[in-house]
Order: C-alpha cells, then sequence, then structure tokens
C-alpha cells in the first residue's frame, strides 16, 4: 500500500471520477439494451469497461484507506440535461464522442500533474486505455452512420452537442473549480475540448 | 418498410413490458409512465425497425402511440437525409 498523504481535493476529485464512471455505466447498459448489429459488441463492451473504472477508482480509494465523497449530480447528468435525451443512434454516439473527449482530456491533466498520487497515477494510466479505445469506435461508428444520416447532420450534431458540453463544463468550473487547482493549473486552462 | 399500427404496438410491447392488448392509437406515451431512457430505448429500437430517423423536435411533437405510428411513415431514412443535406446546402 502507498503510503503518501492524499489531499482532500484529490479524494473528491477522485470521488468525482468514480460517481461518473458509475453513470457512464448506467447509461451504456441502456444503451446496450437496444442498440443492434455490429455496435451491439462495442457498447456492451464499452457498457463493461464503464463499470469496471467506478470498480478501480473505488479500489483505489480503498487501497488509500478512504471512502469516497459523496456526490450530487454527475457531469453527465448536467450534459444531458442540456443536451436533451438522444433522439436516435447517431446522436446516442455523438454526445458519447464528445463527452469521451472530455474525459481524455480531464484524465491527461490529472495525469500530468506531478503531485498526483502513485495510485491515482497507476488508475488513470490502466483506465487511459479503454477511453482511448472508446473514442476511436465511436468515431469509426459515427464514420459507418454517415450512410444512414448523412454527414451534414452528424457534423451538426458533434457541433450542437460539444458547445453544449463547453457551457456545462464552464458551469462545473464555477461550482468545483477551487476543487481543482491543486492540479496546478488555473481554471483558464479547462476551456474548450482537448481530443488527446 | 410500412409501419402498421399492429407491427408497431408490438414493438412497443417488447420495449417497454406493457401488454401489447393495452395498447390503442389513442394511448398516450405518459400512460405507459416510462422512465425518459425507456423512451429513448423505444424510439431507437422502432427507429431501427422501420428504418427511421427521429429528430428531439419529432419526439417532443408525438403524444400517442398513433403519432408514433405515423412519425415512422414519414421519417423514413432518405428523406431525413435529403431533408438535412436541402438545410445544410
Ligand atoms: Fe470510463
Ligand atoms: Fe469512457
Amino acid at each position: 500500500m502507498n503510503k503518501q498523504a492524499v489531499s482532500e481535493n484529490e479524494r473528491w476529485l477522485l470521488s468525482y471520477y468514480r460517481a461518473s464512471e458509475i453513470n457512464g455505466a448506467l447509461f451504456f447498459g441502456r444503451v446496450a439494451r437496444t442498440v443492434r448489429g455490429p455496435l451491439l459488441v462495442d457498447v456492451t463492451h464499452h457498457f463493461t469497461d464503464e463499470a469496471n473504472h467506478a470498480n478501480y477508482w473505488t479500489k483505489c480509494l480503498d487501497d488509500m484507506d478512504l471512502t469516497p465523497v459523496p456526490q450530487n449530480r454527475a457531469y453527465q447528468d448536467q450534459y444531458l440535461e442540456a443536451v436533451g435525451m438522444p433522439a436516435n443512434v447517431m446522436e446516442v454516439m455523438a454526445i458519447t464522442q464528445v463527452f469521451e473527449k472530455r474525459v481524455i482530456g480531464q484524465y491527461g491533466r490529472h495525469q500530468r500533474y506531478a503531485g498526483t498520487h502513485p495510485l491515482a497515477k497507476a488508475t488513470i494510466q490502466k483506465i487511459m486505455l479503454d477511453e482511448r479505445w472508446h473514442v476511436k469506435y465511436v468515431r469509426d461508428a459515427l464514420a459507418d452512420l454517415s450512410g444512414k444520416y448523412g454527414a451534414e447532420l452528424i457534423d451538426t450534431t458533434l457541433a450542437r452537442f460539444t458547445a453544449a458540453d463547453d457551457e456545462v463544463y464552464a458551469k462545473t468550473l464555477e461550482e468545483y473549480g477551487q476543487r481543482l487547482e491543486f492540479l496546478g493549473e488555473t481554471t483558464e486552462h479547462y476551456h474548450g475540448t482537448e481530443t488527446e | 418498410m410500412q409501419a402498421t399500427f399492429a407491427a408497431v404496438a408490438e414493438r412497443i410491447s417488447v420495449t417497454s413490458g406493457v401488454a401489447v392488448d393495452r395498447l390503442r392509437p389513442e394511448t398516450t406515451l405518459k400512460e405507459l409512465a416510462l422512465d425518459s431512457f425507456l423512451l429513448v430505448e423505444m424510439a431507437v429500437d422502432l427507429q431501427e425497425e422501420f428504418d427511421a430517423i427521429f429528430t428531439q423536435e419529432d419526439l417532443h411533437r408525438v403524444s400517442t402511440v398513433g403519432d408514433l405510428v405515423e412519425l415512422l411513415n414519414t421519417s423514413g431514412a432518405a428523406d431525413v437525409r435529403a431533408r438535412a443535406a436541402a438545410d445544410h446546402g
């Protein structure tokens, strides 16, 4: 076990990640019940990945002798409220693409911060392998769906969801920005979507 | 594929768990008491089955099972693509 102290803010952030991964698993569990064709395999895999990530964060906190800090609404709840419930498979994939890029950006920043607890860093490294695959298969799925939905509709949908995500992220920072300042950056750096 | 009431009711029954003999064209989606994600599941299932594309605006306008049948028959994927391309250009 690693005895390095964990700051209260990092404990809060790991708890936030855990809550967010649980929400991701619940969302993809619902999606996996519905989709058909080749997406069925990838989406079901995605569902189990997100559930595993929640498990990794729970174990990581437990290995630090910590319990998760209770969280109210996860990021996805606010994001879905902002974009509206998806009306079709393409919108499900577009919502996911924008969100997964946000996740990779956030985990990447946390991983780069020199003071990150070694157990948290190892957990992020493990999760990032899956998150990169999520972005890739969703990108491929959207390319495949352009035959049915048309590239124009996909592009405008992605632009609409990206704008909503930027807004929700800005609001999240207004609410929790101080929690993230330990990562050594000002909240200004968090605006905009990182892709890798 | 033409979406008939019987075929649509059958699919709705499968995804929602509501018995098919409880469904009438005038049955409202509210009466089915589905949570919001079950509505998404049902909408996605119907689109896959009948090769249609719904938008969020379409779903906001739908109130009964009969409305859904009509929507499926006017939201063929080819028509929606053509409309989106026209809007874009
Ligand atoms: Fe994840
Ligand atoms: Fe993910």
